[in-house]
């Protein structure tokens, strides 16, 4: 198991490299002068403009300017917006509860739904309940997540009034509230993935529900919840952890838009403000971290593949 | 245990057991009207080739047929109880319990995701309801038991670290870690090379008669039959073609299938020689000919005769019979201690090698 | 779908096997296509769609960029079928523009990502090797990013605007296209006529034009449909938020960013574009997965 952990730390290393220099590239495709923005705009002089050319270290070349960027992370050092002078890893820090515990949330919710769907759709195939399932899967697939969050907005918010439409309440302050003002982003963020995850493991689990040593559980008399939840969930559970690696992304991905419905302060809306105030560190600093998170899942995905398919961790 | 039946009665008892399977053409009789029993302490073999109907026969005792697709009628009973029809949460209290299974497929009929400890501890668990502990320790004790090397080690390990030998010994360990009293073997050495056969036989034979069970034993292979059962019950598409006493049956089978089937074991050193097999294959159920289900490939059918009528099952006394209109004229050759020298097989009406009125295809 | 001219029996020599040319795997794959009722509904829906959506200005009845603020937020009626936005304007007919709008940008991202992927996994499939696994860590570092995020970061740096969206989407979506094109093209390389044609000395670039370019449409065909459907998504994402088509031009997503600052006044304003999205990225997935379907041998995964 350690073994396996090891490898994959060691592949994620040129990733993250490559991720790195990505994001540092992305500035040299902007169009306009940063120094000339982070000097004031059109209005500064070209003495003030050279200064901040000089100040960002915009006068070294690239290469040098790369290797103080990859310098500036491993010390902590993303840069500072350049409207606040903020850290941007302080900014980051600031938003990111947020915006994880919205993703957490949204990967509850899609269990919540998806594990219950997927094995009913599984162990009855072609019944009605598979049929519905699969149905509402597949528009859930199609619809984008902005959509389901305003179709929640306008039902559960303004017309019932059970949750809060918009707004954020930190967890020190009201957990209860807490609660609440992330139940409704939650589901927005949470149903495409409950449709890709439940589709996946209604598949998986057909798959392993025919298998022979599904036949010898059976036969030992253990019970239908022994033999599908114990003895195929573990084996069906192992593809669907890919899927739900993939959606990790997605679901970081869709954070944006759901903070932008319910008015969310998490790095989503971080930064949409930063692209409008061409705000380049603070893109350039979610964007690295975002990528970070998704390695860093895929690597417990891989690790908790391991614990599934015991075949692997010898590997 | 003689020809009269013990005064407890058969402790499994099936009695007309028919069973439907839907498939893509439509839905198909794989088993049809088949009835026999296994006596306290019994040994049966359920033997026939591929597609005879023996698996289906043995998994529907146990109701592991998937439920969506097939239709059982019939009795099945164990104990004098009705088995065909019960719920499945109660059919799980009979399950690894008073009856338990081991299948043909050592290699994917244990869950790769788990310990073997885990997997026949859990069966006690559940049908003994003692702790985990006990359950490990019971777990040991029947690793050993089936001879299973360094049991106490061998718990936390899983499926894929054994061997198919091994695991068909774990598989068996578990099956008996409750003392089931009886025991459904579905072909349970046809995977494995022919010394490990051996052994795996063997073991199970010295585990039968210390836990006095009872074993149906499911095979195509009438060399394992020999060895192990006390009666036969031959199966050819879907029907019961013969039954007896296995010394009897070998000696003097019944039914041009038998005798086929006996021809088809190897005897004695057959290293360089080929066996001989039956040729063509059980015709699908969708495909059934008429009349006596085997005439086509029997080198005994007589037009007009085998052909016209489905021979019905008749008892001919001894707790044998048959399902062959010629029986009487025929005389079929078998092999065995008492009838036909050292296992040599008599050729007398089978002739050449080349079969008349088989279809070979 | 039109059939290339190109297409003809290679030259393989007798010794290769019998290479499946190009129009051969095709025929069995429409025929497998056919029988997939769904997919074939949905793939008539979307040219339904798109005719109805391409022809807007020669149908529609109004002026999508022109209306009465007298009419402002009225609720559906006779004469507005969806009812009007804030501005007046009838709902439907920038519903058409904005579905124009939605699938041509969804079209030029996906080529985006195609003249990005195509190329790289053509190399990186059939070049094997280094090339291959340095093409790869690109491509598992852009896999890494969250797509949204990425767009976004794109447009930020590139600045909003639709032509940017479709850049940035197309730069996240050719990940996708890069594996399947290089899969397919690892699997044909292996194959006999392949290494023969090779053995013959026949240059890389007919080989790939020959062999490996018609055994990969059709995978190809499947990662179209579904990447379609996530470009119009990701799309309307960005419109969503103000980052893609900018007024008074709208698309689908734009719309319904307008409809959510209305959704107080006027909720039915959502129900147009939100249905029209779905169900065009709904028949874009359930013809991507029958395409998927009809594959048959060199079934994808």
């Amino acid at each position: 198991m350690l073994r396996l952990l090891a490898r994959r730390l060691l592949m994620s290393v040129p990733i993250l490299v490559i991720v790195t220099f990505v994001v540092f590239f992305l500035l040299e495709i902007a169009p306009g002068d940063p120094a000339r923005l982070a000097a004031g705009g059109q209005a500064a002089s070209a003495a003030d403009v050279a200064e901040a050319r000089h100040r960002l270290g915009l006068d070294e070349p690239l290469w040098t300017r790369y290797w103080h960027f990859i310098e500036g992370l491993f010390t902590g050092d993303l840069g500072q917006s350049i409207f606040s002078g903020q850290p941007v890893l302080s900014a980051i820090a600031e938003r990111a509860p947020v915006s994880l515990s919205l993703m957490a949330g949204a990967l509850i919710v899609a269990m919540l739904i998806a594990l219950p769907a997927g094995i009913i759709a599984a162990t009855r195939p072609g019944g009605i309940a598979d049929r519905v399932v699969m149905l509402i899967s597949a528009g859930g697939v199609a619809m984008p997540n902005f959509l389901i969050g305003l179709l929640l907005v306008l039902v559960f918010a303004l017309n019932l009034q059970i949750f809060p439409a918009t707004g954020y309440v930190p967890f020190e302050q009201s957990p209860a509230r807490w609660f609440q003002s992330l139940v409704l982003p939650s589901v927005a963020l949470g149903v495409a993935a409950a449709a890709e995850i439940a589709r996946f493991l209604r598949a998986s689990m057909l798959d392993v529900l025919d298998q022979d040593y599904i036949r010898t559980a059976r036969a030992k008399g253990i019970g239908v919840r022994g033999v599908v939840g114990k003895h195929a969930m573990k084996n069906a559970f192992a593809p669907v952890l890919t899927v739900l690696g993939l959606q990790v992304r997605i679901l970081l991905g869709g954070t944006v838009v759901i903070e932008q419905i319910f008015n969310l302060p998490g790095l989503g809306s971080l930064t949409v403000k930063a692209v409008f105030d061409r705000d380049y560190p603070i893109i350039q600093g979610v964007a690295i971290s975002a990528a970070l998170v998704v390695v860093v899942a895929n690597i417990l995905v891989d690790v908790a593949y391991g614990y599934l398919n015991p075949k692997l961790r010898a590997a | 245990m003689g020809l009269s039946k013990p005064a407890a009665g058969p402790l499994l008892e099936i009695d007309r057991l028919s069973v439907d399977i839907r498939g893509e053409h439509g839905v198909a009789r794989v088993v049809d009207e088949v009835s026999f029993a296994v006596g306290p302490r019994e040994t049966v073999a359920l033997v026939g080739e591929s597609g005879s109907g023996k698996s289906v026969t043995s998994m529907s005792v146990l109701g592991l047929l998937p439920p969506r697709i097939t239709r059982t009628r019939g009795s099945v009973r164990f104990e004098g109880r009705e088995l065909l029809g019960l719920r499945s949460g109660e059919l799980d209290r009979v399950r690894g319990d008073d009856i338990a299974m081991i299948f043909q497929e050592p290699m994917t009929s244990l869950n790769p995701a788990f310990t073997i400890g885990e997997q026949i501890a859990e069966q006690v668990r559940c049908h003994r309801g003692v702790s985990r502990k006990a359950a490990r320790d019971r777990a040991v004790e029947v690793l050993d038991l089936v001879g299973v090397p360094s049991a106490a080690e061998r718990l936390k390990a899983y499926p894929h670290e054994f061997s198919g030998g091994m695991r068909q010994r774990v598989m068996m360990a578990m099956a008996l870690s409750c003392e089931p009293k009886l025991l459904i073997a579905d072909e349970p050495t046809t995977a494995l090379d022919v010394t490990i056969q051996a052994l795996v036989l063997s073991e199970l034979r010295a585990l039968q008669e210390r836990f006095g069970m009872s074993v149906l034993f499911i095979t195509h292979d009438l060399g394992v039959v020999a060895e192990i059962a006390d009666r036969v019950v031959v199966m050819y598409g879907g029907h019961l073609v013969e039954t007896g006493r296995t010394a009897e049956v070998f000696a003097a089978p019944q039914h041009p299938y038998t005798e086929a089937l006996l021809r088809s074991v190897p005897q004695g050193d057959t290293t360089g020689s080929r066996l001989w097999s039956i040729p063509g294959a059980i015709p699908t159920p969708e495909a059934m000919p008429d009349g006596c289900r085997f005439h086509p490939r029997c080198p005994h059918a007589k037009p007009g005769v085998c052909d016209a009528d489905e021979p019905p099952l008749e008892p001919i006394g001894d707790g044998r019979s048959s399902r062959c209109v010629r029986r009487e004229e025929l005389r079929l050759s078998g092999i065995g201690g008492d009838a036909g020298g050292t296992g040599a097989l008599a050729a007398e009406p089978l002739g050449g090698s080349v079969l008349p009125g088989g279809d070979r295809k | 779908m039109s059939v290339e001219p190109d297409i003809t029996v290679p030259a393989a020599p007798a010794a290769a096997g019998s290479p499946p040319t190009g129009t051969a795997v095709r025929v069995g794959f429409l025929r497998r296509f056919r029988r997939q009722r769904a997919a074939v509904a949905a793939l008539a829906i979307l040219v339904l769609i798109t005719l109805a959506a391409v022809l807007a200005p020669w149908w529609t009845l109004y002026d999508p960029a022109g209306g009465s603020l007298s009419d402002a937020l009225s609720g559906p009626s006779g004469g507005h079928w969806l009812g009007t936005d804030d501005l007046g304007r009838d709902v439907f007919t920038r519903m058409m523009y904005g579905a124009r709008l939605s699938l041509g940008a969804a079209v030029i991202a996906v080529g985006v990502a195609m003249a990005i992927g195509l190329p790289l996994g053509l190399i990186a499939g059939y070049a094997g090797g280094l090339v291959d696994s340095a093409i790869m860590r690109v491509n598992d570092a852009l896999m890494s990013f969250p797509p949204l995020i990425l767009a976004i970061s794109i447009v930020g740096f590139l600045g909003a605007g639709l032509t940017n969206a479709m850049i940035a989407i197309g730069v996240i979506y050719a990940p996708r296209f890069m594996r399947v094109v290089r899969g397919a093209a690892m699997a044909v390389r292996e194959e006999t006529y392949v290494e023969a044609a090779r053995m013959m000395g026949a240059p890389a670039h007919r080989i790939v034009r020959r062999h490996v370019l018609p055994n990969i449409l059709s995978p190809l065909l499947v990662e179209i449909s579904l990447s379609l459907g996530f470009a119009i998504i990701a799309e309307a994402s960005l419109s969503f938020i103000g980052l893609g088509v900018q007024p008074p031009s709208a698309s689908l997503g734009s719309m319904l960013g307008e409809a959510f600052r209305h959704l107080r006044d006027a909720p039915v304003y959502a129900i147009g574009p939100g249905v029209a999205i779905m169900i065009i990225v709904l028949s874009l997935n359930v013809l991507g997965d029958g395409l998927r379907d009809s594959l048959g041998r060199r079934a994808m995964r």
